[in-house]
């Protein structure tokens, strides 16, 4: 464990850092500084083996290591010396438990999950994860006018219900229910609690962002302290169901990762990290927004079409995900201004705990779409 | 700001005052209108960098060693003398590592252009761009004015090739607020909606291409 030392990059002397960081702890002023990867390429050769033949997924530690790579030398090279990030923690592959993502405040597991010690550590503007998603059910075939009609959730699915539109669709849609167990997955499912390598948002137990800002937000206590998540894995975030992810909110000001809408699925484009901390060597832009920059960086080659339901009519696709989707930053806070503020915020802001999210009232997200969403909404 | 550490936030000023500062200044917020976000860069990339002093030699930056080119991308460069990204008041050069990046710093945000060919304009998350209303809700009228665009910027017809789309939207709603019918939150949380713009991709036949996001200034 290191790399979780306070550094402004303000002073050139070290004695002034010295000075700087004390006034800090002596204020209790809190600033989040490193970012932290966690990658897997490894599932099945990785320990306990409880992911079949053909799951390895290379590229999720290129992605990883292109994002820190790239946060490494922005400011070094470039001159840009208040850029203010600090390397921290790379876990890859048979390093990457299910104990880093829980809150041991919450599962009561303090031996075996420590995710104040590994993904929501204090002292963390960014945490990276990128590997595999699963457990995506809820979708249905049902036909539907409006969310009203759909009332038939299938086993494990729960209300409430949207009628997604698909491009091409002008009278009906389909039923999408709640699904709460979108999980992120592991390749270790053998060291601490193995859990099957699944991170299950819904568990209630995987909780990031808190700390004295948002005091004990949903009794996650005060020992995280991550203000920015990339999940860059399958399914992790489907349209008009942000509700999925609310569990993972306490504290955290923004959660960014691919956004599915229909038909597929996103995949590990190894340079989307890169891009996203290319858009950090201009630290007063949005992180946001270099977010959906990224995202458009990406090509259209060898991602599936966005088309309509039968497959005849091409509306778009590419640029991270298969088929009809694109990427997305959400924001969870108390009031709207706060939501819409968390996702204004500049490189250098998400270095300020001051801005943590501390309420759950209002959502606001940041959209790309891989076609034209605002032409063909995502629901009736 | 929701809370702040004013104490600290003084303290430090005062205890920054007596240290050698060796950031730029921070640059004057002005207002303008003549903003465009355009990047230039080739869809394929690894980590070559020519300048290899301070490199780590991992992936990173966006230097393509697999195009046959010698590590810059091919055709058309969106350079800053082309692009009219709006630098607003203050623009500052600096081309100390013009072997691999020159950069421009501004009161609007950061124009870099790399040796190899990419470049990138990246608004300030303040700037006026982001308030201004879309180009046109029509993707297809957006369209024609990018390609339009790049064509007036120098971009050669000939490496005009297709085009693609992302659109970017704002969305949100009351997270604990129940429908009407008592169960569509989900439809609440997506209850307001905002086009922030478009963002047009040309891809030029080669193995880059060109995006930009909304371009008011164009008009």
């Amino acid at each position: 464990m290191q790399k979780l030392s306070l550094s402004y990059r303000y002073g050139s002397s070290i004695g002034c850092l010295v000075v700087v960081a004390a006034s800090l702890i002596v204020t209790q002023a809190r600033a989040g500084t490193a970012y932290n990867t966690e990658a897997v390429d490894l599932y099945e050769s990785s320990y306990g083996s409880c992911w079949g033949p053909g799951s390895d997924l290379p590229g999720s530690v290129a992605d990883a290591d292109g994002f820190r790579n790239q946060m490494d030398w922005n400011p070094s090279w470039l001159g840009i010396t208040h850029g203010g990030f600090t390397p921290g923690q790379r876990w890859v592959n048979q390093a990457v438990y299910t104990g880093d993502f829980y809150d041991p405040d919450r599962t009561l597991s303090p031996a075996y999950d420590q995710d104040q010690v590994y993904f929501d550590v204090a002292g963390t503007a960014i945490s990276y994860f990128a590997g595999h998603g699963a457990n995506v059910f809820g979708d249905t075939s049902q036909s539907c006018t409006s969310a009203s009609s759909c009332v038939s959730p299938p086993p494990g699915a729960t209300f409430p219900a949207i009628c997604k539109r698909v491009p091409g669709d002008t009278t009906t849609g389909s039923c999408d229910y709640t699904w709460m167990w979108r999980a992120l997955l592991v390749g270790n499912c053998a060291s601490g609690i193995p859990r099957g390598g699944q991170v299950i948002y819904g568990s209630n137990a995987a909780k990031w962002g808190e700390n004295s800002w948002p005091a004990n937000w949903a009794g996650a206590g005060t020992i995280g302290g991550t203000n920015v998540v990339h999940l860059h894995m399958s399914h992790p975030h489907a349209t008009a169901r942000a509700q999925e992810l609310f569990p993972l909110y306490a504290g955290v000001m923004m959660i960014a990762s691919p956004l599915i809408h229909s038909g597929g699925d996103s995949y590990i484009h190894q340079d989307l990290g890169n891009y996203w901390a290319v858009q950090a060597m201009n630290p007063n832009s949005s992180v946001a927004a270099g977010y959906l920059a990224a995202s458009a960086s990406i090509g259209t080659s060898g991602a599936y079409p966005c088309t309509n339901r039968s497959g005849t009519v091409n509306y778009g696709g590419g640029h991270g995900v298969h088929n009809c989707g694109g990427a997305v930053v959400g924001s969870l806070d108390s009031t709207v201004s706060y939501a819409q503020s968390n996702l204004a915020r500049s490189w250098y802001n998400i270095q300020n705990d001051a801005y943590k999210a501390y309420g759950t009232g209002y959502y606001w997200e940041y959209v790309s779409c891989n076609y034209n969403c605002n032409q063909w909404p995502f629901t009736f | 700001m929701k809370r702040y550490g004013f104490g600290a936030a003084a303290l430090i000023a005062v205890v920054l005052a007596a240290c050698t500062i060796d950031s730029e200044p921070e640059a004057v917020r002005v207002k303008s209108l003549d903003v465009d976000l355009a990047q230039s860069h080739s869809t394929r990339s690894t980590a070559i960098v020519p300048d290899a002093s301070a490199w780590t030699g991992k992936y990173g930056i966006l230097f393509p060693d697999d195009i046959g080119t010698g590590g810059r991308i091919p055709g058309y460069w969106h350079t800053r003398e082309r692009s009219r990204f709006a630098r607003g008041m203050g623009a500052r050069s600096f081309d100390d590592r013009a072997s691999v990046v020159r950069r421009e710093v501004s009161a609007n945000g950061l124009f870099l252009e790399f040796a190899n060919g990419f470049s990138a304009g990246i608004p300030n998350g303040d700037a006026e761009s982001w308030r201004v209303a879309p180009y046109s809700n029509d993707s297809a009228v957006h369209e024609r004015r990018v390609v339009q665009y790049f064509l007036e910027s120098g971009l050669p017809q000939d490496q005009v090739g297709e085009t693609s789309l992302n659109t970017w939207m704002q969305f949100g709603g009351p997270s604990m607020a129940v429908g009407p019918d008592g169960k569509s939150l989900a439809a609440q949380v997506v209850k307001e909606k905002k086009l922030t713009g478009y963002v047009t991709i040309v891809h030029l036949g080669l193995p880059a291409f060109l995006w930009t996001i909304r371009s008011p200034g164009l008009s």
